[in-house]
């Protein structure tokens, strides 16, 4: 068996070469180790402490939103979501536990399979399964733990909202932050997981609701499962401020039964300050699907929905006041002294002006200002202007009761109207303004357009003898653990004008005489308190066939402005539908209940209006 | 042949190679200390048992190798062949009942442990081609030797794969290059063959190397991408081949030869890695290729390098502690006790305690480098070659993956990470080797 000579050599060299390449395997592993250990052995360590040290945000609880009285409309509400990260899950057993999870917490298995496609498999970022479920599904999982290897769960608190029907304009709602908004925000603190308010209350004061999130400096592993407890230098999170709103749930509530299921807003106005004590937009809907089990159909049928629900028709829909313009007309009748307060215009139903008739509701007969106003007599109106004033007036004194601009209510996405004047058709519709043009406009209609709250504004400053009052939802900021009030919101006049106080009287006097023997009278029954007003129905712009019913009015009558409330009501009715003249009685309904302390059941009840509501005992209370 | 029994024993005894046997056992002591420390929780509870079964595996083992240390190895020859036979029939029984587990069809379950065959089928694939290179000795530089050869090694090798477990496929790849290397192989076959291997798998992830790491268009790669361009561009080569090879058998000129040589190579390679590249799955090929730039995948398939570079680069140079690592501690490190159990190690004994295990690992080669050398016979150098490329291919594949300089192929370090069959079958393998060197004298 011994080797040739040559076969030695032959072994020799290929030894060698073993030899050589071991040498240069090893000199390659300990230049790496050398590299990674001694070199760059401060990045790693520093790397190693990031990997086990984490900041962990400790999330900010969101300040609550009280009604006036201090009932809790929004809150914060413990919920949970489950998250799996595949990589924990021991091999061959995935099936296994999404069969148990799909049974458990009622998802299609299907639906999880989507979430969790085998090629991530061996990922460690967790995968959330579901959110906003309550604790009782949580312990159903933590109770069978075995059957649930990398299943994990997150407490963290929703919002949610009390009972707060049609407030969802006015409160709003919060979601996850989009990136425009993140753009904008960035430098104010907000971060991609941030929730903002996306719209009303919620929107308008975030920053005061937010609070600032806690940091909680802590070893982990890498489930994210704390390792070591020293909380050296937690830094604590500052719940947001509690607000405190003008708006009162009670008055709210029957506003929202009195309006029913018409398309429409009501506003009840403390002319005195610019309180608003409750602000209805219908269609509404309930922000909480928004959090607690999402309904995603139920979402998107909401967004499609023609009516728009989204809406906040009291600030953000504009419509021509018909009407209730009269009341301003007046006042430019009475301050211009362009004609003696009985001067006379007779009405025969229809009367020719320029080229073409305009025409009035009925035949009057001989109508003087008073009773112009409160029989809304359109020929009187039509005459006066056609012949003492012209639109540049008109548009003046428009603007001097604030239309056509905004009131800066402190929601979001107020509309300022459309206060129109010569300049502003040329440029809008390239056409000249002419005669018939300002003769609509003596009525409140054509281009002339007006928000709810706006047309309130423009009634509170008559009842305060010029001034308007900014109005606000905001009452006072708290603080969220002691509850002592941080600031209080005061009464602010935003907009004041000089004219003679007998104006504003002489005007009222034929607010009043409105619901006494003009066309709202005999609806107005409730005993408790004198109610004057203006009743308004016109075409709204660009829908041919809609029209606007208003009924805009305050009482008691012959209080002092502090005592007074004023309520602004518009419905869209459908042309000829009962709904066109539902406004006073809608009035007469909410009157009763904020003059009597009642609910709508009782109000309707005290009226003798059962007639009116074939399926009242659903509003019961008891 | 005038010795007597006695002082044959005697003079083998004496011929045992104890350093050998020692460092080999320290390795498995490193093994065996870090397993215990891979298991202790934050809290200092040891969760895991893996550490005593460890021990159990190897008393079985070193038990196996002194089993192995009695027979005289002389008799394998005859049994290597029924040994093959037996490991191929395992094999394809795997195949076809083995549960899936881990991804592969590769565990046997006897009772309550499992056993992968897989990895005892490298030793006795070791055994049958040291006795196939003794007895090919004479022709050995032929291309038919190294055509049966080759087959020899694939019957084992493709059915692991099949499994499909390609790092253990690549093991049988590596033990035959060196084992036919050092028996004598044709130069110019091996060669061959090992351009093909690795431009086969070079084109077989290069799409995917541009989808995933370059992450821009590279226009050369629509020659293996875009049919349009790769059926010429693989026509060319075949045309090129048959021109020079024509040419080469007209006029016996070599330069024919080498060009002939070079485009069967490329066209090999371009078709066996058209087909790897179908056969293999999109996350198999991002696992091969992602220590090239693990960044791309954090929390995917890159998770495992970057972590483990972490743990090992934290270390620094005297380490952590043994039992005070912090990531290990923290399963911030996958797999800690199995195949990133150096990781584990670098960072509680840092550059010091890696250089002490590498130390022992290179000892450990140059020792069966030797007893290969002094070895009285062919079957028993080849043997021992085979350990020396089992220790070294796992050792490099390893710890090259664990420093991220190698792909991600589940391939353990041999001695030290948690495994039974791994652990069992490289000791029977030392157990050849001082087998072999005790009896290195002849008879």
């Amino acid at each position: 068996m011994a080797d040739s000579k040559f076969q030695q050599q032959n072994l020799k060299r290929r030894v060698a070469v073993l030899l050589w390449l071991t040498g240069f395997a090893f000199f390659l592993i300990i230049t790496r180790l050398f590299v990674l250990q001694i070199v760059n052995q401060a990045q790693y360590q520093e790397k190693a402490i990031n990997l086990a040290r984490r900041e962990i945000r400790i999330p900010a609880l969101r300040g609550d939103i009280l009604d006036c009285h201090n009932e809790l409309l929004a809150s914060n509400r413990d919920t949970f979501s489950i998250e799996i990260i595949p990589a924990d899950v021991p091999n061959g057993q995935m099936e296994d536990v999404l069969t148990n999870l799909s049974y458990a917490l009622n998802i299609p298995y299907r639906t999880l399979t989507e979430k969790i496609p085998q090629s991530k498999y061996r990922s460690y970022s967790p995968i959330e399964i579901i959110s906003g479920i309550g604790l009782s599904d949580i312990v159903v999982i933590a109770e069978h733990s075995d059957l649930y290897p990398g299943v994990y769960w997150h407490n963290f608190s929703i919002r949610n909202y009390e009972n707060v029907g049609s407030m969802f304009h006015i409160i709003g709602y919060i979601n996850k932050i989009s990136q425009e908004e993140l753009r904008f925000l960035y430098n104010q603190g907000y971060r991609g997981y941030s929730q903002i308010g996306k719209s009303g209350i919620e929107k308008e004061y975030d920053t005061l609701l937010r609070g600032i999130d806690g940091k909680r400096f802590q070893s982990v592993d890498v489930k994210g499962r704390t390792i070591a407890a020293d909380q050296i230098s937690d830094i604590p999170p500052v719940t947001g401020n509690s607000l405190v709103l003008t708006i009162d749930r009670r008055i709210q509530r029957l506003c929202e039964d009195a309006l029913g299921e018409r398309p429409g807003s009501v506003i009840v106005l403390r002319p005195s300050t610019g309180e608003i004590l409750a602000m209805v937009s219908y269609p509404w809907i309930d922000p909480n699907i928004f959090y607690a089990n999402k309904n995603h159909q139920q979402l998107s049928d909401h967004y499609n929905d023609k009516q728009k629900p989204f809406f906040n028709r009291s600030i953000s829909a504009v419509y021509p006041p018909a009407s209730t313009f009269k009341a301003i007309m007046a006042a430019m009748i009475l301050e211009e002294n362009l004609v003696p307060e009985d001067y006379t215009v007779n009405c025969t139903g229809r009367v020719f002006i320029g080229d073409r008739y305009f025409h009035c509701t009925k035949q009057h007969g001989k109508m003087n200002l008073k009773s112009a106003v409160s029989e809304s007599c359109n020929i009187y109106f039509y005459t006066i202007a056609h012949q003492f004033a012209d639109i540049s007036l008109i548009s003046e004194y428009a603007s001097k009761f604030a239309l056509g601009e905004k009131s800066f209510i402190d929601l979001p996405e107020e509309s300022p109207g459309t206060l129109p004047t010569p300049e502003w058709k040329l440029k809008q519709y390239s056409r000249r303004w002419v005669g018939g043009d300002t003769i609509n406009m003596s009525i409140g209609q054509g281009f002339l357009a007006v928000t709810p709250l706006q047309m309130a504004n423009a009634y509170a400053m008559i009842l305060n003898n010029g001034k308007i009052y900014k109005p606000h939802i905001l009452k006072a900021i708290r603080d969220p653990e002691s509850g002592r009030i941080l600031s209080e919101v005061m009464p602010e006049v935003i907009h004041s004008v000089d004219m003679d106080p007998s104006t504003y009287e002489k005007i009222r006097r034929a607010l009043r005489e409105t619901c006494v023997s003009g066309t709202a009278k005999n609806v107005l029954t409730t005993r408790l308190v004198k109610v004057a007003g203006k009743t308004g129905t016109g075409q709204t712009a660009g829908f041919t066939d809609n029209y606007a019913s208003w009924f805009i009015s305050y009482a008691p009558y012959d209080a002092p402005p502090e005592e007074q409330i004023l309520v602004s009501i518009v419905i869209e009715p459908q042309a000829g539908t009962e709904y066109q003249w539902w406004t006073p009685f809608a009035a007469n309904i909410i009157y009763q209940g904020i003059f009597g302390n009642q609910d709508f059941y009782q109000a309707v009840k005290a009226l003798h209006w059962q007639w009116l509501f074939p399926d009242l005992e659903k509003y019961k209370n008891e | 042949m005038n010795n007597s029994g006695f002082t044959d024993q005697k003079k083998s005894f004496f011929g045992f190679d104890f350093v050998l046997a020692v460092m080999v056992l320290a390795l498995c002591t490193v093994g065996i200390l870090f397993i215990y420390s891979s298991g202790i929780n934050s809290d200092n509870f040891q969760t895991s048992t893996e550490f005593i079964k460890q021990i159990v595996f190897s008393i079985i083992g070193i038990a196996c190798a002194v089993l192995v240390l009695f027979i005289d190895y002389s008799r394998f020859r005859f049994l290597s062949v029924y040994l093959y036979i037996l490991s191929l029939v395992v094999l394809v029984f795997l195949l076809i009942f083995s549960p899936l587990i881990n991804g592969s069809r590769s565990w046997i379950g006897i009772g309550g442990f499992g056993i992968q065959p897989s990895e005892l089928v490298k030793i006795s694939y070791i055994l049958v081609f040291a006795r196939f290179i003794e007895n090919k000795q004479k022709e050995i530089g032929t291309l038919k030797v190294f055509a049966e050869a080759f087959l020899l090694m694939l019957l084992p090798a493709g059915l692991v794969l099949l499994q499909p477990d390609l790092g253990t496929a690549s093991v049988y790849f590596a033990l035959f290059f060196i084992m036919f290397y050092f028996g004598g192989g044709n130069a110019r076959y091996i060669v061959f063959s090992l351009l093909v291997v690795i431009m086969t798998s070079v084109i077989t992830v290069l799409p995917h190397w541009e989808v995933l790491i370059a992450q821009r268009k590279v226009p050369l790669l629509l020659l293996l991408t875009d049919p349009v361009y790769y059926f010429p561009f693989l026509f060319f080569w075949l045309f090129v081949f048959i021109v020079s090879a024509v040419g080469f058998f007209v006029y016996k000129k070599s330069f024919f030869y080498r060009i002939a040589y070079v485009s069967l190579i490329v066209f090999i390679s371009l078709v066996l890695g058209k087909i790897g590249s179908g056969v293999l799955k999109d996350y198999q090929i991002k696992r091969l290729i992602v220590f090239l730039d693990p960044k791309v995948d954090p929390y995917g398939s890159g998770y495992h390098i970057l972590q483990s570079l972490t743990v090992i680069g934290s270390g620094g140079f005297s380490g952590k502690g043994f039992m005070n690592g912090t990531l290990g501690k923290y399963d911030f490190l996958p797999q800690r006790s199995t195949d990133f159990i150096f990781s584990t190690i670098a960072e509680e004994w840092g550059f010091a305690g890696c250089f002490f295990v590498l130390a022992l690992f290179g000892a450990v080669m140059i020792k069966i480098i030797l007893a290969a050398r002094d070895s009285k016979d062919i079957f028993g150098r080849m043997i021992c070659i085979g350990v020396f490329a089992l220790i070294f291919y796992h050792m490099v594949i390893n710890i090259g993956m664990t420093v991220g300089v190698m792909p991600i192929t589940g391939i353990p370090l041999i001695f030290i990470s948690y495994g039974g069959s791994s652990l069992i079958s490289s000791l029977i393998g030392i157990g050849f080797v001082l087998n072999i060197r005790m009896r290195r004298f002849g008879i």
